[in-house]
């Protein structure tokens, strides 16, 4: 092996061990001179409340904030418990779910739209709601799916004219005849009573809660207080678009 | 076994089975045979495949899901080094841009003012024809969108068959300034850094960028660190707020233009305190500035020199320029006089479309330079693209006026003569003078011929210039009402620039065809076409092959090589011709592969070295230099100029710019004034006018606009401005007014303080909306050196609409 | 005393790949196993505290060449070791609100 990329490779592993240590130190040195000040001195004054620390910083200033900690508290408190009792779910009520979902997906797969105002030039508080989930006055705000992700209006935008006044008239046409992958229904089961498999991919949905926690409506878990889920659903290869190792011509 | 040595064991088993179960699931194809009505309910039926997102110059792979000969689903590629399973609002909805009600499926002519439509073949002849009359009036307009085939073909055709250079491209507009940058000061252009700086990185310096909009996928690399536990500190040099200002620690705000006092002033600072890096300034760099007439190359300084020439950019005499306060004037110095953090400086349009876009990117490189923040991972200068392939086809093919494959230039005789060598073309075929820049070439096309307007012949694929270029009022719309001027386009959809065309070519797009780009980070990509392209679309290349295959039946003697073969013959593995330009035959060979192992011979002789086709086809990108290793395996390139990485360095020399200018393997330091830009605000146009992007939409939004969720979430344009100028010019939310400039004028509504923050005395007007064609406003003033206008500012006033006007 | 059996994800390129494995080998405090087709290698992690596990793990996923890092199998034999609300969840079902850390500090 190269000496040189050893030696980077020993220094990455190095550095995120000194890290902390190296914190310490520059801070020591704030007090100093001007010229000799660091460079990390100046990153350690308060931050003005711009910098999303994802620990902190991101219920600030956002329309869509839940103006008192309290209420989100008590939101959170009326959440129900994973061993309540499970409402029964119909097939009509599934297909209901599986449709509301559809709206705002152009396949199944893709990120849905957000259906309410967000902050448009600001980093908005969307994990002040949707970091667990909760049940805002009969509508739910799903926990988000996937890992947490910083910047999330990357690929959610919303689903109506986010500016005032009125529209442009006029432009190319908006009309599209994508025809998106519809979310599936059922997976397979093996038998009668045999726990199905899942029938969409899991790719940036691992959480299966999100979807199939205590607050959703139609697709809901009915044992919500088994956290493993992939222990009895096995996730399908056939679905997941991964094995891609050999593409042919 | 202790316990420990138990655990040790069980733990190995369990992660052994994992791997292994993993592994196994990740077998291509379905195990377990599924009921076919049951297989399509839940998708299993869906085939997927690799393919470089359409849009911006990141270059993530998606994975493009097909039924049934249509796109119906788009993921992220997991396998992807550049976005890792991630992307944007705009990649996940890109299967949708194929599928717009109003793609264009039939060639159409404009005769008596209407579009009627034509064949294939009459169309193909058209234009052969008009070439065969005048072929020095005839030039191609191409993109940084061209794939690398498509950009190569157009390029032959002009410069290897045609004999002249009337060739240039839309990324003349947008990158334009970037090569300038790294050709004067590594002499060779395209960074020598890569995304992992983006893993690696301490800080952050955002110079006039925009990433969390622009480059989404890039962003979140770098901020999803924060996530994971780690620390990385964003500084956003700009002239508005922007939503990548919300994640800064710093936000600089500067007066437009002012951003070269700026990279002085960190000059003066390292220097004034001995703070630089004197041996890697000792051992790797030499120092530059511009004579009276700027050049590439301009004029040597010593180190004494230039330490005298920045020491008037104090950061007190900078704050007075830039308004910039000197205390965070002096926290960017310091931050660059610390080697034991890693530095990465982003820029796009903000540091290219800018009169002094040469100037501030040499700059840029040369703080860098000066301070030692070079050659580390996570420690360097990155300049970022706009569009998918504006390295691998512009900047790499050479599609300019200047340009030949491979970093060649048309205007050196020696690179003329290796081109004809490898063309087999008999000698004096290429011109040694160079072709007109784009806003020259549109100038000349909407100047009558009699007032010196040489340019007759315009053809334009894959960009949009009715609605891009600057000052569209002057370059563009005059050549619609000019005798004898006669516009081609091949596009997909309906755009301005179709609208008034006088041969408009439907064009298959994306996943329609085979292709390959090239990414910011020097990354090649292929793809291969999954679905048919609708109607009578067809790919660019092929039309390109199939004029110039007319041509050859006309007997134009530049379709000829030495032999009198035809210039873009093809043949099979038994040696038999393909008439690949014959659409039944097309895609009797894949054309994309010939026509890439004929560029690719160009690419060793600027150490730009490309690895054959089919290694393409097995990776998500590779990024070039591609060499073989000693067993034979093709290995891509992380950092260029960069002992132990690029396989082009000498053994202990650490660094070796081995194209250097000054050939001493040193890059160069520039030095560059401060000057005001060309027009500023005054009394009569008191406000700056920036323009730019958003997130959804990408460029002049023929694509991105006909995508109903992209659409619904960024429906229409805006004037961005300030809440205090609004409330003086007693302004509302949603109103609409006039925007004006000395070139014209627009109504649009006013969004306070909306997507971003202008500060008072500024406005931003995004470009995507064909509604409001903002570019009949801006300035055509471009750089000295680069020839890229300057979008980003020029003087404009407002007033209200005297009538609510509804379009 | 921790020990962790864990699955680390390559990336394609094998160039890197060789690199991170010899980088990895280095480090006393991990074994590596066999590696299982495609770019899965198992591994598992012996350090003395969970704090230096937790630094070893983020160090890891930062190694060049590696893609990911999944955990196959953690010891709890241990227990006293977290603390109660430390106790391991796929995901903590109640995190402490942001604002109750400015009250505490």
């Amino acid at each position: 092996m190269d000496p040189l990329l050893r030696r980077r490779l020993t220094l990455v592993i190095a550095a995120a061990a000194s890290a902390t240590a190296l914190a310490g130190f520059f801070s020591g040195l704030a007090e100093r001179p001007r010229r000799a000040r660091s460079w990390a001195s100046y990153v350690s004054r308060p931050l003005e409340g711009r910098v999303p620390t994802y620990a902190q910083e991101r219920e600030r200033r956002h329309p869509n904030r839940l103006r008192h900690a309290s209420n989100l508290a008590a939101m959170t408190a009326q959440r129900p418990g994973v061993l309540d009792p499970v409402p029964p779910t119909d097939d009509a009520q599934r297909a209901a779910a599986l449709a509301r979902r559809a709206l705002r997906r152009a396949y199944d797969g893709a990120p849905p739209t957000v259906p309410h105002p967000v902050a448009q030039g600001d980093f908005p508080a969307c994990l002040t709601c949707h970091r667990d989930g909760v049940d805002v006055a009969g509508r739910v705000a799903p926990a988000m799916p996937h890992g947490e992700l910083g910047s999330c209006l990357q690929c959610h935008v919303v689903s109506e004219a986010p500016m005032p006044g009125e529209p442009i008239a006029g432009g190319p046409p908006s009309d599209n005849s994508f025809s998106g992958l519809q979310p599936p229904l059922r997976g397979e089961r093996a038998w009668l009573v045999a726990p199905p498999t899942i029938p969409h991919a899991t790719v940036m949905r691992g959480r299966c809660e999100s979807c199939h926690g205590v607050l959703s409506q139609g697709i809901r878990s009915t044992h919500p207080w088994r956290e493993s889920c992939t222990q009895c659903h096995a996730p399908s290869a056939a679905l997941d678009q991964r094995p891609m190792a050999a593409v042919t011509p | 076994m202790d316990r420990r040595e138990f655990l040790r064991f069980t733990a190995m088993t369990a992660a052994t089975a994992a791997a292994s179960r993993v592994a196994l699931a990740q077998a291509p194809g379905p195990t377990v045979a599924l009921d076919p009505a049951l297989a399509q309910r839940m998708g299993a039926d869906v085939r997927w495949d690799k393919a470089p997102c359409r849009f911006c110059g990141t270059g993530c792979h998606v994975q493009v899901g097909v039924r049934g000969g249509r796109v119906v689903a788009i993921a992220g590629d997991q396998l992807a080094p550049v976005n890792r399973g991630l992307l944007c609002v705009k990649g996940y909805h890109v299967g949708l841009a194929l599928y717009g009600s109003d793609r264009l499926t039939r060639p159409m002519l404009k005769r008596n003012g209407r579009h009627e439509p034509i064949t294939w073949v009459e169309a193909v002849d058209i234009i052969a024809r008009r070439i065969m009359a005048r072929p020095a009036s005839f030039a191609v307009y191409g993109s940084g969108q061209w794939t690398i085939p498509e950009g190569f073909a157009a390029l032959k055709l002009v410069k290897a068959g045609l004999g002249t250079n009337l060739i240039d491209p839309n990324a003349r507009l947008c990158m334009a300034s970037a090569v300038t940058g790294f050709l004067s000061t590594y002499g060779v252009d395209e960074p020598a850094a890569c995304f992992d700086d983006l893993d690696r990185a301490d800080a952050v310096v955002l110079w006039g960028n925009n990433p969390a909009e622009m480059h989404p996928v890039l962003f979140s690399r770098i901020v999803d660190r924060r996530a994971r536990g780690e620390r990385v500190d964003l500084i956003d040099i700009g002239t508005r707020r922007t939503r990548t200002t919300a994640f800064a620690q710093h936000f600089l705000q500067f007066k437009p233009n002012t951003d070269l006092a700026i990279a002085n002033c960190i000059a003066q600072q390292l220097l004034a305190s001995g703070r630089h890096d004197p041996r890697f300034v000792e051992r790797f760099c030499n120092f530059r500035q511009d004579t009276a007439q700027p050049s590439l190359n301009g004029a040597p300084l010593t180190f004494a020199q230039y330490r005298q020439r920045v020491a008037r950019y104090t950061p007190e005499y900078t704050e007075r320029i830039s308004g910039v306060p000197a205390r965070d004037l002096r926290m960017l110095a310091d931050l660059f006089a610390d080697r034991s953090k890693r530095i990465v400086s982003l820029w796009c349009m903000g540091m290219n479309q800018h009169t002094r876009g040469t100037a501030i990117n040499r700059m840029v490189h040369g703080v860098h330079l000066l301070s030692g923040h070079w050659g580390r991972p996570g420690d360097g200068p990155q300049s970022l693209t706009g569009q998918p392939s504006a390295c691998g086809t512009v900047r790499e093919v050479g599609t300019t006026a200047n340009g030949l494959p491979g970093g060649l230039v048309v205007t050196n005789a020696e690179h003329r003569h290796e081109a004809e060598e490898l063309w087999h073309l008999p000698p004096g075929r290429i011109s040694g003078t160079p072709g007109h820049h784009a806003v020259e070439l549109w100038r000349r096309f909407s100047t009558a011929a009699a007032e010196g307007g040489d340019i007759s012949t315009i053809w334009v694929q894959v960009t949009n210039p009715g609605q891009s270029l600057p000052n569209v009022n002057k370059l563009f719309k005059p050549s619609r009402a000019l005798p004898d001027k006669f516009l081609i386009v091949s596009d997909v959809y309906p755009t301005a620039t179709t609208r008034d065309a006088d041969l408009i070519l439907p064009s298959a797009m994306w996943v329609e065809k085979n292709g390959m780009t090239g990414n910011s980070e020097r990354r090649t990509q292929q793809w291969f076409k999954m679905v048919d392209p609708p109607g009578e679309a067809r790919p660019d290349v092929w039309q390109t092959l199939a004029v110039a295959h007319r041509l050859f039946e006309l007997g134009h003697p530049g379709m000829r090589d030495r032999d009198g073969r035809f210039l873009f013959a093809m043949t099979r593995p038994d040696g038999t011709e393909v008439p690949a330009w014959d659409w039944a035959h097309f895609h009797d060979v894949n054309v994309d592969e010939k026509l890439f192992e004929d560029y690719r011979r160009f690419t060793s002789i600027k150490h730009k070295n490309l690895a054959p086709y089919g290694e393409y086809v097995r990776h998500r990108g590779l990024r070039w230099p591609v060499v073989q290793d000693r067993a034979g395996a093709w290995r891509e390139t992380r950092y260029r100029f960069v002992e132990g990485e690029d396989p082009f360095v000498a053994a202990g020399r650490g660094v070796q710019f081995y194209h250097s200018v000054t050939r001493d393997d040193k890059a160069l330091i520039w030095f560059h004034d401060y000057e005001p830009p060309p027009e500023s605000p005054d009394a009569e146009y008191p406000f700056w006018l920036c323009t730019g992007r958003v997130l959804e939409h990408w460029h002049t939004g023929s694509m991105t606009m006909r995508v109903p969720q992209l659409r619904r979430a960024m429906p229409q344009a805006y004037l961005e401005m300030n809440r205090e100028d609004a409330q003086r010019l007693r302004l509302q939310d949603g109103q609409r007014v006039v925007l004006e400039t000395r070139r014209g004028a627009i109504t649009l509504p006013v969004w306070i303080e909306g997507r971003g923050a202008p500060p008072p005395g500024s406005v931003f007007v995004p470009f995507f909306d064909e509604r409001v064609p903002i570019n009949e406003l801006t300035l055509e003033a471009h750089d000295p050196i680069s020839k890229q206008p300057d979008y980003k500012k020029c003087a404009a006033r407002i007033r209200p609409a005297a009538d609510p006007e509804r379009r | 005393m921790p020990v962790a059996g864990l699955v680390i994800t390559f990336c394609e390129d094998e160039g890197l790949r060789a690199c991170a494995v010899e980088a990895l080998a280095a480090d006393p405090r991990i074994t590596l196993g066999e590696a299982q087709r495609g770019r899965k290698l198992p591994l598992v992690t012996d350090t003395e505290t969970l704090e230096e596990q937790q630094e070893l793990w983020r160090a890891l996923v930062n190694v060049p060449g590696v893609l990911t890092l999944d955990l196959a199998f953690e010891d709890f034999s241990d227990v006293g070791d977290f603390s109660s609300d430390e106790l391991p969840s796929r995901w903590n079902k109640q995190p402490r609100h942001p604002e109750d850390d400015h009250g505490s500090a």
